[in-house]
């Protein structure tokens, strides 16, 4: 029961990491390298301000969202939006998006480097959540992993229905799947760019603050990680649905929590890729993708 | 035939001098202490200023210069005065070669090489083919001293004064611990076979080894295992920041009882957990409040000069450059053969530093290690059990 309880702890954590960026992978066609970056800036943060002055950690949670958000809508407007407008071939354009992401990422963790002495750095006592562990026989749940799981499970099922049945959400698949014909019917892809990003890096900035709070503390380099992770899923699931980051989280996230509790953690990351190269080669477009539309 | 002749005998002149002026090189030559030393010995370090390691490096860097400090004003050295100079290899193995390649073609008598492993194992194989004695601080790759007679450690194994950390779980009372790993980092993975290979020795039993990588961030399925035999104890051994993340996964699954770990989780690492800290204990080289005599007057003279207490890679500096410093004098020279023998003599004899007494083995430095507990935030040394 309580390994149960812990692969829905990690599955959570990599849910949010991974819907911000497959929503911009999926919608605008951004494989933004920087995300990993963006999420442990936007814990980065409200650290720093945290320092400063007791903030309620119920402040902080906000905050980060809104600092990861603007992280990625900056990314966006200084990175991605000028190299679309300058390149005119799309496959071109997301090479040069890709590339660009991987200077952002340097940049920020470079700087976080820089003010932390690459040490590793956490939400001071003054401003951190008061967990409680509650105990029910041999098992145990802290404030934080219910909080975690409750977001996870409330912002996916959000982020489902708003892409599916909102009117921004069906815009942004239009725009996905033909730009220009969306743009003819009235879409305007500018604001559209800039509220999926603004979303991508809020969720970043959420899963970063949950996560500094549930484990202590994170490096300027913990993004990294969860980033090969985070595509791991994306590929697995589908890219594009969010259906397949839940079910492709789930994939890696029980897989993990069974190499642990059967054998040595030492296994985790080879058996959690194996499980991945498997799926990859039954079925190449992903779990939730039946079929593949290309654009022409 | 006579010209020609003194033309020959000018040339041998030049030559031997350009011959000694090479070997003396980084020494200006001059009355010195009146035993062969030169007035002014240039010594090199090879130092990660910059990069991943670069505070480490310059923490090395200030307890390098308080003992430069030291030794020239108290004339340690008579009237030769020892200066340092330092290239950022920036912890880049290729950076790291090409500086100690520069270093050894000038002639420097003795250099201090570089803070990280890999950088170090770039750079001791051209230093020992230059036949010139390196001092290596930190660098704990296994290989390193194999490089051959020239290359010294002058940071001890951690695995060396372990038997601490083993002892004060004996007079604990501790007869069950579980232990938790990072399996990326060999002197953790050795710490780890030394915890469980010497555990009936003092007196337990390890009920629960989980292994884990320095870059899993949560370790909630390792936890749930290690506390499922629940233990009197648990060895965090595990790499830098992985401590504060597996220590407050450990409090968050409502563990209170006896937590030790490995050197890696002192130097203020653990500040982020803050009252999730209290208690820890580990066993290092140095602790700027241990009441080694050797150690307070380290700690005193770093104070006046940087106004902060000394971690212990500076203590390690420090203890380096004094290392040199009894080398050069026992040789009574700047020739690099004789520092050589000169390293091999004080080697032997040992000598007291800012880490205690220091002798060596084979060339890698050994100390007595000091056991501290971290409590607000403060690492406090232990009364040994």
């Amino acid at each position: 029961m309580q390994q149960v309880l812990n692969a829905l702890v990690l599955w959570s954590i990599y849910v949010l990491f991974a819907l911000g960026l497959s929503l911009a992978w999926g919608t605008l066609n951004v494989l933004n390298l920087a995300h990993g970056a963006t999420f442990m800036f936007g814990a980065f943060s409200v650290v720093l301000l945290s320092e400063h002055a007791d903030i309620p950690f119920g402040v902080l949670v906000p905050l980060a969202m809104v600092f990861g958000g603007l992280i990625s809508v900056l990314l966006d407007l200084l990175v991605f939006r000028p190299i679309r407008a300058r390149v005119g071939n799309s496959r071109e354009a997301e090479l040069l998006m890709l590339i660009g992401s991987v200077g952002a990422a340097s940049i920020m963790v470079t700087i976080a480097q820089q003010a932390t002495d690459d040490s590793p750095f956490g939400i001071p006592e003054g401003s951190a959540l008061r967990s409680a562990v509650y105990r029910f026989g041999g098992f145990s749940i802290s404030t934080i992993q219910i909080v975690i799981i409750v977001l996870g499970v409330a912002l996916a099922a959000l982020l489902g229905w708003w892409i599916r049945s909102s009117r921004y959400g069906r815009a942004l698949r239009a725009v996905a799947f033909d730009g220009e014909t969306a743009q003819l019917m009235g879409v305007n892809p500018g604001r559209l760019s800039t509220a999926t990003m603004f979303a991508a890096g809020a969720l970043a900035g959420l899963a970063s603050v949950l996560l500094i709070s549930h484990v202590g503390a994170l490096t300027p380099t913990s993004g990294d990680n969860l980033l090969l992770k985070a595509f791991a899923m994306i590929i697995l699931g589908g890219i594009g649905s969010i259906a397949g980051v839940l079910a492709g989280a789930a994939v890696v996230a029980v897989g993990e929590t069974l190499v642990l509790t059967f054998t040595s953690g030492t296994w985790v990351d080879a058996a959690s890729f194996a499980i991945i190269i498997a799926v990859i080669l039954i079925r190449p477009q992903g779990i939730f993708v039946a079929q593949k539309a290309d654009r022409v | 035939m006579r010209r020609s002749g003194s033309v020959r005998l000018i040339g041998l002149a030049s030559a031997a001098a350009l011959m000694s002026a090479t070997i003396a090189c980084g020494a200006n030559t001059g009355s010195g202490s009146g035993q062969g030393l030169p007035d002014k010995i240039d010594l090199v370090s090879v130092q990660d200023l910059s990069g991943t390691s670069g505070p480490g490096g310059q923490s090395t860097k200030n307890g390098m210069d308080t003992a430069i400090k030291e030794i020239n004003e108290t004339k340690f050295l008579g009237n030769t005065q020892l200066a340092l100079s330092y290239e950022d290899s920036a912890t880049d193995p290729a950076k790291g070669a090409s500086k100690m390649s520069q270093t050894a073609a000038g002639g420097t008598p003795l250099v201090f090489g570089s803070f990280t492993s890999a950088t170090a194992l770039a750079e001791a194989p051209i230093a020992q083919k230059a036949k010139l004695p390196t001092i290596f601080t930190q660098a704990g790759a296994s290989g390193l001293l194999d490089a051959g007679d020239y290359i010294y450690r002058a940071t001890p194994l951690q695995t060396s004064y372990f038997n601490k950390t083993l002892e004060y779980l004996q007079s604990k009372g501790v007869k069950k611990a579980s232990l938790i790993y990072d399996t990326d980092v060999p002197t953790i993975v050795d710490l780890a076979h030394q915890f469980q290979d010497s555990s009936a020795k003092y007196g337990f039993t390890v009920a629960a080894s989980e292994a884990t990588t320095s870059k899993q961030v949560d370790v909630s399925s390792q936890i749930s295992k290690l506390l499922a035999p629940q233990p009197d104890a648990i060895f965090v051994d595990v790499l830098l920041a992985h401590n504060v993340q597996v220590i407050k996964q450990l409090r968050q699954a409502g563990y209170r009882g006896l937590i030790v770990a490995q050197q890696g989780a002192g130097g203020g690492v653990l500040k982020p957990l803050g009252a999730d800290a209290d208690g820890v204990v580990l066993a290092n080289d140095f602790n700027p409040l241990s009441a080694d005599p050797g150690s307070q007057h380290f700690t005193q003279r770093y104070q006046a000069q940087f106004n902060e207490l000394p971690g212990n890679f500076s203590a390690e500096g420090y203890d380096a450059v004094w290392l040199a410093a009894r080398a050069i004098k026992q040789a009574g020279s700047a020739d690099r053969a004789k520092i050589l023998q000169g390293l091999q003599t004080v080697a032997q004899q040992g000598f007291d530093g800012a880490l205690g007494k220091i002798t060596f083995q084979n060339r890698q430095e050994v100390t007595p290690g000091v056991l501290v507990e971290i409590r607000g935030g403060a690492e406090t040394p232990v009364k040994a059990p």
